[in-house]
């Protein structure tokens, strides 16, 4: 299960990595959302995966009573969910202010911070 | 039903109150943030309220490292779980140094906001957001937890996307889109490797993982998570190759937080690469990575100077003076002795203050010229001569001449390299501060010794208009840094004590381990 698992978190950073690489903000949206999407996946693969045994302990018990899956990993990614929803619900709005603003989402054509024409200083005064 | 003690597992008596201290200087500013963020009516008052949270945490940031000159490192672990299943809070010199550093930072530059920071931009939460951005990189320098570590990374780096957008004008916004999405790329990266290495190991206690680390071989794996971290660190480090985003970005916001941010948020980097590269992965210290890491260092510091001599904003040229600093940083890391150690941590305070105080005397000319372009930009030496020693003055520091305190540190690192026969490195350093002379040099002919130019005259209207008190206020923050480097270049005793105390913590992983693992119960 790890093997394939393994495989579909090499997938994702694949086509995230295609993705990032454009010059649409879109596209690159998208990339990071699948990295984020992709990063989950391989902390929960990395935890090692077991079937059918929730981590729950009875109650009244102090450890579980038969092999449980490893919670660690999951309460990770939770943590991992939350902030990259957070950072890219910011990153979203962002791209659309500039979209707004600067007219383009090709970040080759987004020079205004850097503009492409060399500024000199005078030779001499 | 069966009766488990759960001795090993779990702290049986409750934390001494003592122990909560360490938690001080992440507790004070994270408080105080969401007081101010509460107070949305009351915004005249965030700045006094946060200059007091700020004095009261520089305050216990001096205790908790005086707490660590006494005792050593200190560890406290968190929801009673022992370590290494609870998430460790580790003070030791370097964390407890860097933190009174960027405490003071914080302090300054919450002065300069009185002047600078709008009340529609206070309400917008810059009080709250510089607060929570000095709580993740507080919370980053104290945690002996890898996991954790990302989670302040995201703390700062959620705060610093509030603050980078402040005031939403078309070219800020173009500066926040590469800085924003770089970042989330960078720490991202940063989550890969982590994830990596708790399926390679089973744990994220930093002195832990240092235990199980050291007496492994430097391959498979481990090579592939180590590379990951160089990667991400260095990027959020800006260093070469992975630089270009800063000075895209860091010339387009408020003045106080572009300070903020040259000030803190790259020496994150730097001091996650020191961290990582000594306790948590001791092996990948001494490999041929560090070798990839000198190369990058010198690239850094070369790149990043050639850069500031081409520029004419201001701005942009403190930022590729920034991103040389970084080279320095990083020749020191991987040379990787112990004095080596402890004159990039001695550099690492001296660029956080000399950071924050060229961007924020950047502020204070914009104050009176309304213009940071050195096309424009004359006469200052004549009108203003109390800002145009200021600049000198820090100008020199800034170069490393003595007696300031970007003298020593360089002087350090150079015999270091020296003595280690990595010649590109001192020549890198040597070349680099040339050319930050040059740059610095044109800088102050162009924008302060120069007459007057002619497109100057509507900017002679506005020197003599007289400064609302605010905006005199503006120098005080100034003074003060200057009054520090100056302070910490006269006596660098004390400072290099308390460095080479840290780098002997790294060299030395023992005492830190045995603060986490004994100290805990």
């Amino acid at each position: 299960m790890e093997t394939y698992l393994s495989l579909l978190v090499g997938l994702y950073f694949a086509g995230s990595v295609y993705l990032l690489m454009s010059q649409s903000l879109v596209r690159i949206l998208i990339g990071i959302a699948l990295l984020g999407n992709g990063v989950n996946l391989l902390i929960f693969t990395s935890g090692r995966i077991t079937r059918g045994v929730p981590p729950i302990i009875e109650k009244g018990a102090k450890m579980a009573e038969a092999t449980i899956a490893n919670p660690l990993p999951q309460a990770l990614i939770l943590t991992a969910i939350v902030i990259s929803f957070a950072l890219f619900a910011f990153v979203l709005v962002l791209s659309y202010r500039a979209y707004q603003e600067i007219g383009t989402d090709d970040t080759a054509k987004m020079r205004l911070a850097e503009p492409v024409e060399p500024s000199h200083l005078p030779k001499g005064y | 039903m069966k009766t488990i003690s759960t001795e090993g597992a779990m702290l049986q008596t409750a934390t001494a109150a003592v122990d909560w201290f360490i938690l001080a200087p992440v507790v004070i500013p994270l408080v105080t943030a969401a007081i101010l963020i509460m107070m949305r009516r009351g915004v005249g008052l965030h700045p006094y309220i946060a200059l007091l949270a700020l004095g009261a945490n520089i305050y216990a940031s001096f205790e908790l490292l005086m707490k660590v000159r006494a005792d050593g490192p200190i560890a406290m672990t968190m929801g009673n779980w022992l370590p290494p299943f609870g998430i460790s809070f580790t003070a030791d010199y370097l964390g407890a140094i860097l933190t009174l550093t960027s405490s003071l930072a914080v302090f300054c530059v919450a002065l300069y906001g009185m002047g600078d920071a709008s009340s529609r931009e206070r309400r917008f939460g810059f009080y709250p957001l510089i607060l929570a951005l000095l709580v993740g990189v507080n919370g980053s320098f104290l945690t002996g937890d890898i996991f954790n570590l990302y989670v302040w990374f995201e703390v700062f780096v959620i705060s610093s996307f509030g603050l980078i957008v402040l005031g939403g004008t078309r070219k800020q916004l173009d500066g926040a889109v590469k800085y924003c999405f770089l970042s989330l790329i960078a720490t991202t990266l940063f989550l890969i490797a982590t994830g990596y290495l708790y399926g390679l190991y089973g744990t994220l206690n930093m002195a832990d993982l240092s235990k199980i680390i050291a007496p492994l071989p430097f391959e498979g794996p481990l090579v592939v998570v180590s590379t990951l971290y160089l990667m991400a660190f260095s990027m959020k480090a800006a260093a070469f190759p992975l630089y270009f985003w800063l000075p895209a970005s860091y010339h387009t916001p408020k003045i106080a937080v572009s300070a903020l941010f040259a000030g803190l948020l790259t020496k994150v980097g730097a001091y996650a690469l020191l961290r990582t590269f000594t306790i948590v992965l001791p092996v990948a210290g001494d490999s041929w990575l560090m070798d990839v890491m000198f190369y990058m260092g010198v690239g850094t510091a070369i790149v990043g100077a050639l850069g500031a001599v081409a520029q004419t904003d201001l701005r942009r040229l403190f930022s590729f003076l920034l991103v040389a600093s970084i080279g320095f940083m990083l020749i020191g890391i991987s040379v990787g002795t112990e004095t080596a150690f402890s004159a990039t941590i001695f550099y690492m305070v001296h660029s956080v203050l000399i950071m924050t105080a060229l961007f924020l005397i950047a502020g204070v000319i914009y104050e009176h010229r309304g213009s940071l372009d050195l096309r424009h930009l004359s006469g200052i030496n004549k009108d203003l001569p109390l800002l145009s020693l200021l600049f000198l003055g820090l100008g020199f520091v800034a170069m490393g001449f003595p007696p300031f305190s970007g003298f020593w540190p360089k002087l350090v690192l150079i015999s270091e390299t020296v003595k280690v026969e990595a010649y590109l490195g001192t020549f890198a350093i040597i070349f680099s501060s040339f050319l930050s002379i040059i740059s610095l040099g044109r800088a102050f002919a162009f924008g302060f010794w120069r007459p007057l130019t002619t497109e100057g005259e509507d900017q002679v209207a506005l020197a003599q208009k007289d400064l609302s008190l605010y905006s005199k206020l503006q120098y005080v923050p100034v003074l003060l840094l200057m009054a520090l480097v100056t302070a910490v270049g006269l006596m660098p005793g004390l400072l290099f004590d308390l460095s080479a105390l840290g780098a002997k913590g790294l060299v030395d992983t023992s005492a830190y381990i045995a603060a986490v693992f004994g100290g805990a119960s």
